[in-house]
């Protein structure tokens, strides 16, 4: 299965899973909100699986270009994404948005945003850095 | 690393593309490789050896020890 077919077929389940949830929320069977994050969840795994077969089959040096860019791109945008938080932070915590045109409340938000964000990906980053050692410690 | 990648596949008359055809890798790898910016693994090392016939360190030079 060659990269546009892949990213055909995980376009074609992500419109499909959309569609399901469309009809779901109409029909009442669950709220719009649940329905929305269930599609997104099913269609990114379904992403997932279906890059994953690119994935193990890309040549070393293509895979050594994603894995210097995660590293370096996700490392630098994280460092953004931190520093941007503890900004808004001080304004969630101690005020003084109003400049921003940000109310604490807001500046919170965003805050739990972004800290939950980093959470996830640095727990999903722990779990895989694990199995890949556990795998290969044996 | 220096190599003479770009030597032996233009001795067979070769383009990237048949080499990287040949060693089933894309031919931004084989380009990287030529240009010596980036280095194989060691079975890419081993099938690249395999295909010309000669040893490693005969296509790779990994330098003073």
């Amino acid at each position: 299965m060659g990269l546009p077919t892949l990213f055909l077929a995980a376009t074609g389940l992500g419109l499909l899973a959309g569609g399901v949830a469309v009809v779901a929320a109409a029909f009442g069977l669950a709220p719009v909100a649940i329905t929305k994050a269930v599609a997104v969840l099913v269609a990114g795994l379904a992403g997932l699986v279906l890059t994953g077969r690119w994935w193990k089959r890309a040549d070393e040096a293509v895979r050594e270009a994603h894995k210097s860019s995660w590293y370096w791109g996700g490392s630098t945008g994280l460092l953004v994404a931190g520093s941007i938080a503890v900004a808004l932070a001080s304004v969630a915590f101690g005020g003084g948005g109003d400049q921003f045109g940000l109310s604490p409340a807001e500046a919170g938000l965003v805050v739990f945003g972004v800290a939950m964000t980093v959470a996830l990906m640095l727990l999903g980053y722990g779990l895989f850095w694990a199995i890949w050692w556990l795998r290969r410690g044996r | 690393m220096k190599n003479r990648l770009k030597v032996l596949r233009a001795e067979r008359d070769w383009s990237q593309a048949d080499l990287a055809e040949r060693l089933e890798v894309s031919r931004q790898t084989i380009n990287a490789l030529e240009t010596g910016k980036y280095d194989p693994s060691l079975p890419l090392a081993f099938r690249i050896a395999r295909l010309f016939g000669q040893p490693i360190e005969a296509i790779f030079d990994g330098g003073q020890a």
